[in-house]
Formats: structure tokens, C-alpha cells, sequence
């Protein structure tokens, strides 16, 4: 393999597993304090990446600016879905399948009326208007503004997560949900609230990572669909609890779709094609050898279930 | 006036009448302990009053208010806290985690106020020390740091009572709270008890099958049997009573 392929692949790891562990953790954080694997993640960051591309066209705005447009709407998404569906359905105490294919659905309706959005306004395939600057040239090495913009924002807030969980009293709470939710209610937690302010937090985390997903690619109403496999893959890596374990997953599993695919491609000639069944293969290798995912590996690092 | 007043409670599970017309007054702070073989309902009154189970009639009267219909979380609010038979912990938290839970309405609940660090975190130290204060009370302020999980079976029985204390309960449930704990933790399971009357002038309601241990310890004692009250007295009474060790002991 050239090193120049392989440094692009490399950096392309780098970029896109940073957005993949934003919207991995939120995956987990849905799943530990809703006990929800929910589907429509995928349009959390979908809804997140209209957002911005909407607010860029308003001429010269700053990205930070963009960002905090794709928060508020990804936050108010995924409040929107758990109080119109979930909340209502897990009061009719139904089954875990069925809040599942509720959460396909919600993802549908979600995409569709994306769709229409798009369809309306003419925004099919545009990528939100920062204009693509070369920021570092090193040999192979190129670096472009958006790769600034991303892996710095996106390991900021996955930081700022973690210090909200584990260092204030809604973190505290939040992780006596995912872990012993019975419990929670007894000793007078407001369960209501805090689960309504992680799904603001969850969706809007979605919503960031799809505004730096338009940064570096055209945004499109499937955009978080695609992406959705792949981000359980890595929350999956992290048996779906730990922190660090799907952080770490979500670079595993893009440099799996990156560099391991180019490899196999350069040298075995494996079709590029064949990239969207890597996160399908480490899924079901993780479900049939390690169940757990990483979290036996590095477990007081795993925050939710430590 | 009683701290608390059960009037002819009452609780069916389908055919079963688990508990059966009981009345009974508990003074604030003292201590009662409430015995009876297995399946005699007493974990049942328990569960009525902490509001888990509904009443099937009766009614429920703490410091002057009918708490009948409350649910668990406003039945803790109004201040009765309990603890269970099987420890009910998280136990994948530390020790301090677990006794910081029940304090509400701090200012860090709302996210808004989470990256202002000053805004909260003079709330959250105070509340922290007054937790350490309640683990030196029951001895746990070595441990704070622990999981849940890693604690011994006598040490979570402790950690529930101090995760009670930290909500300031004037009634405290225990459900056999020296369950599974060796017999001198339980002795002092049962000093911590003592102490926190002295202190605090908390009332208990016990729930006990070591009768050598809460006899010492009790000011009154009531037996159930078959979902009925079927005695009431000083410990030493009741430890004489002939109808008594019959239905008890068997003998």
C-alpha cells in the first residue's frame, strides 16, 4: 500500500471515528438511561445536519454558530420522539421489540419528512458553505480546516460528556438510571426530568456530529441512515455500556471501513463495495466471541456500568 | 398524636389475604419491632406503608397526613425512608455516589447550570461533607470511595440506612436489616440503630427474625401471624407469652 493511501486512510480514521464516537455515545447513553437501542439516532444527526446546512446559507456564518443551530434542533428531535412516542409506549409497559421497531419507525417518519424538506427547498446533495482550506502539508500529510473543525470539537464535547456524568449531580443521577431504575424512583429521583434533559443531550449531540458530517461531505436525508450500522458497531464494541470502550470501538470501526479496506483492496483486490458489510461483520463477530465488547478490557475506565 | 396510624389495613393478592384488618400506632421515636414466621405478612406492611404495594382498604396516617395512596417516591418525600431485605443499592456506584442520590433540587440537576462549575459545586461539597458525616455515623467513611458491589453483605445494610438518613426520614422501615450479616455486625447494626434515636430522634418500624438481638434493642413489640396482629408488649412480655412460642416456635 502506498504511504501516501495509507496516510489519507489514516486521517480519514481519525476524522471519521471521532463523529462516529459522538454518535456511538450517544447510542450507549440511550440505551443505558432509557434502555431504548434506538434506531432513529440516525435522524437525530440527519435533522442536526439540515439544521446547519439551512443556517450556513445565511451567508458568512461561523461554524460554531452552525454547530449550536444543529444542537438545539437534534436536542428538540429527540425530546420530540420520546415524548410523543416512547414515553407513551413504555407507559403501556411494552415489550423491548417493540419499542425497537417503534424506533425504526420514528426514524422513518423522521427521514421522509426530511426528504420533503429537502425535496421543497432544492437542498438535495449540498454541503454546508465553509470553504475548504489546506491547513497543514507534511510529506503525505494533508490536513484540511475541517478536520480542525471536527476532531477538536467532537473530542471536546465527548469530554464535556464525560465530565457531566461522572463529575455533577445530573450525571450522578442519570447513571442511577442505567443502573438500577426501580431503585431510582423509590429514593425520589425526578426520573422524568433527567431522562428528558438526556434526550435533549443525546439528540443534540446527534445533531453536532451531523452538522461536522456536512462539513466534510454532502448532506442528504440518508446521510445518518448510512452512518447508523456502522455507529452501532462501535456502541456494540462497547457492549453497549462503556464509555471508553465505545470510544475506542468507534475507531475501530473506522479504520476497519478506512485503512483495513483499502489494504484489502490494494492487495487482495476486495471491491470497495464491499465497505458497508465491514460494521455488519464486526458486529456479528462481537455478538458470537465477545458479547461484552470492551468493557471487561477496561472496566473502571467504562462509565456507566463501571 | 402517633408519628404514625394504620387503621384496619387490609391487602389481597387475588385469594390470598396476605395482611388482615391491622391497626396499630406507632409513637415518635420509638423503636418497634414486628416479628412472625414466614408468610405471616410482615414484609407485606411494610411494602403498605412504604406505598410499593396498594391497600385493598384501610387507611394510612403519618404525622397527621393520609399518605394511603402515595406513591413510593411521595411516600420518601413525606418522610419515610426504607431499607429491604435483599440490599437495593447501585451497585456499580461508589459508596458516596449512593448516599448523595436521595438529595434533590441541587442547582447541578439542571444542565444549564453544569458548565458554570462555581454556580453549583459549593452546593455539591456541602452536601458531600454532610454525606461523609453520615458514613462516619455508620462507619463507612473508610469505604467512600468503594463500589456498592464490593461492600460486605453487613456493610450494604449499613450503606442503605445511610442513604436513608441523608433524605432526614422521621420514620425509618427496615425489613430485616441483619439478613445475611455475621452476629456481631448485626449487634452493631442494631447500636447504629439505637444511636440514630438518641441523635436524631428517627422512629423504627423492624422488621427481624433475630429476636435475641432486636429484644435488646426494642421498646415494643409486635407479632403477626396469618396477616393478623396477633400480640403486642414489652419485649420481655412477649418473649414469655405461651400462645406465642406456640404459633412462633412451634412448640
Amino acid at each position: 500500500m502506498p504511504p501516501a493511501l495509507l496516510t489519507t486512510s489514516l486521517v480519514n480514521t481519525v476524522q471519521i471515528g471521532s463523529l462516529y464516537a459522538l454518535m456511538a455515545l450517544g447510542i450507549t447513553l440511550t440505551f443505558s438511561v432509557m434502555k431504548l437501542p434506538n434506531f432513529a439516532h440516525a435522524e437525530y444527526v440527519t435533522v442536526g445536519a439540515f439544521a446547519a446546512l439551512i443556517v450556513s446559507m445565511a451567508g458568512e456564518v461561523n461554524p460554531l454558530v452552525i454547530m449550536l443551530a444543529a444542537f438545539v434542533v437534534g436536542a428538540l428531535a429527540a425530546l420530540a420522539s420520546h415524548v410523543a412516542v416512547f414515553k407513551p409506549l413504555e407507559g403501556r409497559e411494552v415489550s423491548f421489540y417493540t419499542l425497537i421497531l417503534s424506533s425504526f419507525a420514528v426514524g422513518l417518519i423522521l427521514r421522509y419528512i426530511l426528504f420533503m424538506i429537502a425535496d421543497y427547498f432544492n437542498l438535495f446533495d449540498t454541503r454546508i458553505r465553509i470553504p475548504l482550506q489546506i491547513m497543514l502539508r507534511e510529506g503525505y500529510l494533508i490536513l484540511t480546516n475541517i478536520f480542525f473543525w471536527v476532531v477538536p470539537s467532537s473530542i471536546l464535547l465527548v469530554i464535556a460528556l464525560t465530565l457531566l456524568l461522572n463529575r455533577t449531580p445530573l450525571g450522578r443521577e442519570m447513571r442511577a438510571l442505567a443502573n438500577n431504575p426501580g431503585l431510582a424512583r423509590v429514593i425520589g429521583i425526578p426520573v422524568e426530568r433527567v431522562k428528558n434533559y438526556s434526550w435533549l443531550l443525546v439528540g443534540g449531540l446527534a445533531g453536532v456530529a451531523g452538522a461536522l458530517w456536512g462539513l466534510q461531505t454532502a448532506v442528504s436525508p440518508l446521510m445518518g441512515w448510512v452512518a447508523i450500522i456502522s455507529v452501532f458497531a462501535a456502541a456494540i464494541l462497547g457492549g453497549l455500556s462503556s464509555f471508553a470502550g465505545t470510544i475506542l470501538g468507534a475507531y475501530v470501526v473506522a479504520f476497519s471501513e478506512n485503512t483495513v479496506m483499502l489494504f484489502l483492496n490494494y492487495n487482495f483486490g476486495l471491491d470497495l463495495a464491499y465497505k458497508p458489510a465491514i460494521p455488519f461483520v464486526i458486529i456479528i463477530a462481537v455478538l458470537l466471541i465477545r458479547p461484552q465488547g470492551f468493557t471487561e478490557l477496561i472496566k473502571r475506565a467504562g462509565d456507566l456500568q463501571r | 398524636m402517633p408519628l404514625l396510624e394504620l387503621s384496619n389495613i387490609r391487602k389481597d393478592f387475588g385469594g390470598l389475604r396476605a395482611v388482615d384488618d391491622v391497626s396499630l400506632q406507632i409513637p415518635e421515636g420509638a423503636i418497634i419491632g414486628l416479628i412472625g414466621p414466614n408468610g405471616s405478612g410482615k414484609s407485606t406492611l411494610i411494602n403498605l406503608i412504604a406505598g410499593s404495594e396498594a391497600l385493598t382498604a384501610g387507611r394510612i396516617i403519618f404525622a397527621g397526613d393520609d399518605i394511603s395512596d402515595f406513591t413510593p417516591d411521595a411516600v420518601y418525600n413525606s418522610g419515610i425512608a426504607r431499607g429491604y431485605q435483599e440490599p437495593s443499592l447501585y451497585f456499580k456506584m461508589t459508596v458516596l455516589d449512593n448516599v448523595l442520590l436521595p438529595v434533590k433540587e441541587q442547582r447541578g440537576e439542571q444542565p444549564w447550570h453544569a458548565p458554570r462549575w462555581s454556580s453549583w459545586q459549593g452546593e455539591e461539597a456541602a452536601q458531600a461533607e454532610r454525606a461523609m458525616e453520615v458514613l462516619e455515623q455508620v462507619q463507612l467513611v473508610g469505604h467512600y470511595d468503594t463500589l456498592a458491589a464490593d461492600l460486605s453483605g453487613g456493610q450494604m445494610k449499613l450503606l442503605e440506612i445511610a442513604r436513608a438518613l441523608m433524605g432526614k426520614p422521621r420514620l425509618l422501615l427496615l425489613d430485616e436489616p441483619t439478613a445475611g450479616v455475621a452476629p456481631k455486625l448485626a449487634y452493631e447494626i442494631f447500636q447504629q440503630i439505637a444511636r440514630l434515636r438518641e441523635d436524631y430522634g428517627i422512629t423504627f418500624l423492624i422488621v427481624e427474625h433475630r429476636l435475641e438481638i432486636l429484644f435488646d434493642f426494642v421498646d415494643t413489640v409486635y407479632v403477626m401471624h396469618l396477616g393478623n396482629l396477633l400480640a403486642q408488649g414489652a419485649p420481655a412480655d412477649i418473649a414469655e407469652d405461651a400462645t406465642l412460642r406456640e404459633v412462633y416456635f412451634g412448640d
